[in-house]
């Protein structure tokens, strides 16, 4: 039976390796390709033959893993793609999603082997997990913030300012000073800077300077 | 006698008049004043008083030829009928009263001098006209005690006021353009001054308004938005400086596992030894031994360029990449510009044929430029943009920025962004 070829785009070695080592010593896949930046991940498919790659999300010099990943889709639409990352940040499950990658999987904290999530997968299956990690916020959580509440949060650890924040939401900026102090109760904390160093050092929010993209 | 008596009678009444229509004739004087009536009722009090005199001389003649006093010339008027003068005498009441109620009306719909007075006086801001000529024709309370604190002396000029204000020792400037703002004795007033035409006449308007609360606000916002850009820009220093705190994190954790994974297999290695090891067992050990050592060593990750990175892709689609001038610091730019890199690049390997690109980075004043041609075969006609490039396009065109292709006589793709973070 032919084996499975597999790309890894991974920036960090550690993980890189721990990959190669599965799918190395697995009876079902072989390694066609391990690359640190996901911007050159397409180049690469023009000539190597790949059936599945496991795409981390922040890879080398910034460049975003699900931006690469849509692009292939459009390009190599058999070619199954499993998202990898230990970044907790919510918009990550829905924009996989919306690019029809076929799973989702969480490096620290998923139960599932990853060994079996490209199986899955690779069985024509979905493989997505429910929500995203529990990340407690001083006295909350993440997933006690509304989808609004999570957007306006990303774009404060960008530093932007309140009415810049309303301008790009198309709302106004007594709304945003108004999510902003919900969820300043909400997690305890007592200046919105501390808010947003917080949250961005969660991962929780991740703001991608690359695109802007919310 | 009953002829007597009621020429005297009559004569009693004209007097009454005369005295009413002085009287009247004072108020409407007084009136005219204060309520700067038309001097119209003046004159119409004033011709009755002479109507009525006229009257009161005639009864008087005509009561004296009754008694026989005199004769004539004035005989004559002791035939003149004695209704002739009721008649007179009445239309000379109902005249009084007519001009009496429009009086009364006209000044209950004109403001007098001190209720203008008042009303001023009652200003939350000091206010003064003043005559172009300096003559200052009115003044309330407010600003008549500012200036007389400013100056130490009473105003009776108000020509080139401001001017005068400001070189006064008490007075400090704080704002002169475009409004005139002034420190006295810690408040704050803001001054403006107008020249308007009243008329026909050319009036000189100054207000004075107490700014402090106000001042000290728009202070106090000052300092809160210079602390807030202030967090705003460390913020976004942090934002990207967070990536690589993530990383290292994360690597740490890493760590941790691989020193736990070597401390069980310390344990497993001791009990393996300690009963017969078959080959198979042996050579496991040894391999979980080999990782375990690799990731504890460490390889440094190597910190590839991005160009560097692009390189080599390209060499595994069997095109060169020659590359001149560097990426521009900002973010979004960057990612159009390796975009672009890659989009050729592709494309030329692709449909041209290409064994090699060139990309020039031009880094102006003002905007960044990347210049892309391949050596490949020229396409044959006008390139449809689609798919990745048309994409592309898009996205430059959304930062307000060039691109541009041309097909012939060979192909070339030029991308201008300006310079700095868009929003």
């Amino acid at each position: 039976m032919n084996k499975i070829s597999v790309m890894i785009v991974e920036d960090q070695s550690m993980p890189r390796q721990l990959f190669e080592q599965f799918i190395n010593t697995s009876e079902n896949y072989k390694l066609a390709l391990s690359l640190s930046n996901a911007s050159f991940a397409i180049m690469y498919l023009q000539t190597y033959h790949v059936d599945l790659i496991l795409m981390d999300v922040i890879t080398s010099q910034g460049s975003n893993g699900l931006l690469a990943a849509e692009d292939i889709k459009k390009h190599f639409p058999d070619i199954k793609i499993i998202i990898v990352t230990s970044m907790p940040e919510c918009s990550y499950l829905e924009r996989a999603k919306e690019i029809g990658i076929e799973g989702f999987w969480y490096k620290e904290t998923s139960k599932e082997p990853i060994l079996n999530v490209m199986d899955r997968v690779m069985n024509g299956e979905h493989v997505y997990p429910k929500t995203s990690p529990l990340i407690k916020l001083g006295l909350s959580n993440n997933r006690e913030f509304t989808k609004r509440e999570l957007e306006i949060l990303r774009l404060m650890t960008g530093g932007y300012s309140n009415k810049e924040i309303a301008e790009k939401l198309n709302i106004s900026a007594n709304v945003v000073r108004k999510h902003i102090v919900e969820m300043m109760e909400k997690t305890g904390f007592r200046s919105r800077t501390q808010l947003a160093v917080r949250a961005r050092e969660a991962g929780i929010v991740i703001l991608d300077r690359n695109i802007e993209e919310i | 006698m009953s002829i007597l008596y009621l020429h005297v009678s009559i004569q009693v009444l004209f007097l009454s008049l005369f005295l009413l229509f002085f009287f009247l004739l004072s108020i409407a004087l007084i009136y005219s004043f204060i309520y700067r009536l038309p001097k119209k009722y003046l004159i119409s009090f004033f011709v009755l008083d002479i109507l009525d005199i006229v009257f009161f001389y005639f009864i008087s003649v005509s009561v004296k030829v009754t008694k026989g006093l005199t004769s004539l010339p004035h005989e004559a008027l002791h035939h003149l009928p004695y209704y002739l003068f009721i008649i007179a005498l009445a239309l000379l009441l109902f005249i009084t009263v007519f001009l009496l109620i429009s009086m009364i009306r006209r000044s209950r719909k004109t403001l007098s001098l001190m209720a203008i007075k008042e009303s001023v006086d009652s200003l939350p801001c000091g206010v003064l006209f003043a005559e172009k000529d300096g003559r200052i024709v009115l003044i309330n309370n407010r600003m008549d005690e500012l200036l007389t604190f400013c100056f130490q002396k009473k105003i009776y000029d108000g020509k080139d006021l401001l001017l005068k204000l400001i070189t006064e020792e008490k007075v400090k400037i704080v704002e002169e353009n475009p409004n005139l703002i002034v420190s006295v004795e810690n408040k704050i007033y803001l001054f403006t001054e107008e020249t308007n035409h009243i008329h026909g006449m050319e009036v000189i308007e100054i207000y004075a308004k107490d700014i402090t609360l106000l001042y000290q606000l728009k202070h106090e916002l000052e300092e809160k938005n210079k602390k807030i850009s202030a967090w705003n820009k460390e913020l976004k220093e942090f934002s990207t400086q967070i990536d690589t705190y993530i990383r290292e994190k994360e690597i740490l954790s890493y760590t941790v596992k691989v020193h736990e994974e070597i401390g069980k297999l310390l344990l497993q290695t001791k009990h393996e030894l300690s009963l017969p090891l078959d080959e198979k067992r042996k050579q496991e050990l040894l391999t979980r031994w080999r990782y375990a050592i690799d990731h504890f060593l460490g390889e440094e990750e190597e910190k590839e360029d991005l160009f560097l990175s692009f390189q080599k892709a390209c060499e595994a689609i069997g095109i060169g990449a020659s590359i001149k001038g560097k990426l521009p610091e900002d973010k979004r730019s960057q990612f159009l510009f390796i975009k672009a890199c890659i989009e050729c690049a592709t494309n030329a390997s692709k449909h041209a044929k290409a064994k090699h690109i060139n990309i020039e980075i031009e880094n102006k004043k003002y905007s960044d430029e990347i210049t892309i041609t391949n050596d490949g075969i020229s396409p044959a006609q006008e390139i449809v943009l689609k798919g990745g490039l048309a994409s592309l396009k898009t996205m430059v065109e959304q930062e307000k920025g060039f691109f541009h292709i041309t097909s012939t006589p060979n192909f070339i793709l030029k991308l201008t962004l300006r310079k700095g973070e868009s929003i």
